[in-house]
């Protein structure tokens, strides 16, 4: 009677949390990026961020937007995907979610987007603007990238997930692995986070 | 305790209690900035499971495998890459109905309010999944060769007019069961064992309701495989993906019936709780399949 009494229960919560599950998103794009992180006479200036798409994505775009099928993305191409396969990811603050020592800066805006295809693999440039100017002590700034619709995944790239630029004067060190602090994708996933600390040098 | 049903549980746990929020593709689709999206959860989950992420691992590697093997079909006359690409998909539609969505929470909420027999589960599970994927070749072939119009435009179109509809029937389909439910236990009918085919009158159109839904896996895949002039590649690995979709669908729906049936026979040595049990499993199914279609439905004008 009492195990009984127990798959019961059981049974209605699992129910319970089966009717919080809705619908039929899942990863359907998978996104391979590397960061570039933009020193200027202060400090950081901001973040150029690179994005490769899947080839299936990629078609899905360039079967809308590639109006001459010549597998290259002329002017009026590319303002036709920034307006209609990009900026309204301004909604989920272009899936870029940073942190300045601790605190969240949210992505309101982004510059110099551009679009190209290689090799039949659609290409996003942009720029996030972000100044934090550098002092003696160290400053933390945490980058995750991610889709919190699950419809996209987001992955740094294997060989050179990221790049610095002009950072003679200041001393910095970036890392990238899971931010254990942060869960996503329904609280199973840690995102894999730019972790960058860097000062004036001493 | 059963360890049995304990594993079924937490595989129905896994699979499915996982929320999901939109199935707009975020890119091309203008939607409401949802709450929390910029603040993620810091809290502990109930269950973490590194499965998750390793299914979304093999799904990007196994379309990368697919597109690649696309290419090299266009090129060279082997059967060899054909081979692979149609097991590449397969195994592709297994792994990608695994993640959440697909129709697996409601269907398994109607197997448990229902009584079919191990076949009839099949049909509705492979069914729920087939009408899935080949809704996805239907809607690229129509609007790519028919309509010759955005394909990204038409998907979002076309995905918030079949979800309209699937949500509004699921919704009809949870009241149905829910009153059924009720109407039985005030009526205080006695449960007989025998007649399992009794409310699983027809399954087709429940089936269909549920996976209408254009899958956007199989339209990307179908459009890949257009762009390299190969139409007929893309529908007969649509179709491989739909079938890895119908066996994972058909193991969940599986393991929900294996599940009630542990709880039925543990409790059928006594009449009265066994009676109790089954009207609670059937009204709560009908109710929570009704609260899901309503939610579904509602989320969906809430973004129109």
């Amino acid at each position: 009677m009492k195990h009984i009494v127990i798959k019961v229960i059981l049974t209605i919560s699992c129910l319970l949390l089966i009717s919080n599950g809705t619908t039929w998103a899942h990863p359907h794009v998978f996104i391979e990026q590397n960061l570039k992180i933009i020193f200027d006479e202060k400090g950081v200036a901001g973040f150029n961020v690179h994005w490769k798409f899947d080839d299936m994505f990629s078609s899905m775009i360039c079967e809308d937007h590639d109006v001459n099928k010549n597998g290259i993305l002329e002017k009026t191409e590319v303002a036709s995907i920034k307006e209609k396969a990009f900026s309204y990811i301004a909604e989920f603050d272009y899936f870029i979610y940073v942190k300045i020592n601790g605190n969240p800066f949210q992505v309101k805006y982004v510059t110099d987007f551009s679009a190209k295809l290689d090799n039949g693999k659609l290409i996003y440039d942009f720029f996030i603007p972000c100044h934090v100017s550098a002092v003696k002590t160290l400053k933390h700034i945490n980058i995750a990238t991610y889709d919190p619709s699950y419809y996209s995944a987001v992955y740094f790239t294997e060989h050179r997930p990221f790049t610095i630029v002009n950072k003679n004067k200041f001393e910095a060190n970036v890392e990238i692995k899971k931010d254990k602090s942060t869960l996503i994708y329904y609280d199973q996933i840690n995102p894999w986070t730019l972790f960058l600390e860097f000062r004036l040098k001493q | 305790m059963n360890k049995t049903y304990i594993i079924i549980l937490l595989l129905c746990h896994f699979f499915l209690s996982v929320s999901a929020t939109n199935a707009s593709n975020p890119f091309t689709t203008k939607q409401e900035k949802q709450q929390n999206t910029s603040q993620p959860d810091t809290q502990k989950p109930l269950i973490k499971n590194k499965f998750f992420e390793t299914i979304i691992f093999w799904q990007q590697q196994l379309r990368e495998t697919m597109s690649h093997l696309i290419r090299e079909a266009r090129t060279k006359k082997s059967l060899v890459p054909f081979l692979i690409l149609f097991v590449s998909g397969f195994a592709y539609g297994v792994i990608h109905s695994a993640g959440p969505g697909h129709g697996k929470a409601v269907a398994l909420s109607y197997i448990l309010s229902c009584k079919p027999n191990l076949l009839q589960s099949l049909i509705f599970g492979n069914l729920v999944a087939l009408t899935h994927g080949f809704s996805g070749i239907v809607f690229v072939l129509i609007v790519k060769y028919l309509l010759q119009t955005s394909i990204s435009t038409s998907l979002e179109t076309m995905t918030n007019i079949t979800q309209i509809i699937s949500y509004s029937l699921i919704t009809c389909l949870g009241l149905i069961i829910l009153f059924k439910g009720l109407y039985k236990w005030f009526k205080n009918k006695t449960i007989h064992h025998k007649p399992h085919t009794k409310y699983f009158t027809n399954p087709f159109i429940t089936a269909v309701a549920i996976g209408i839904i254009p899958c956007p896996g199989v339209v990307m895949v179908m459009l890949f495989a257009i762009s390299m002039d190969l139409t007929w590649l893309g529908i007969l690995l649509g179709t491989a993906i739909s079938f890895g979709m119908a066996t994972t669908i058909t193991l969940i729906v599986i393991a929900g019936i294996s599940g009630k049936i542990a709880v039925l026979s543990m409790a059928s040595r006594h009449t009265r709780i066994l009676t109790i049990i089954e009207h609670m499993i059937e009204i709560m199914a009908g109710l929570l399949t009704a609260c899901l279609g309503f939610i579904l439905l509602f989320s969906q004008f809430a973004v129109v």
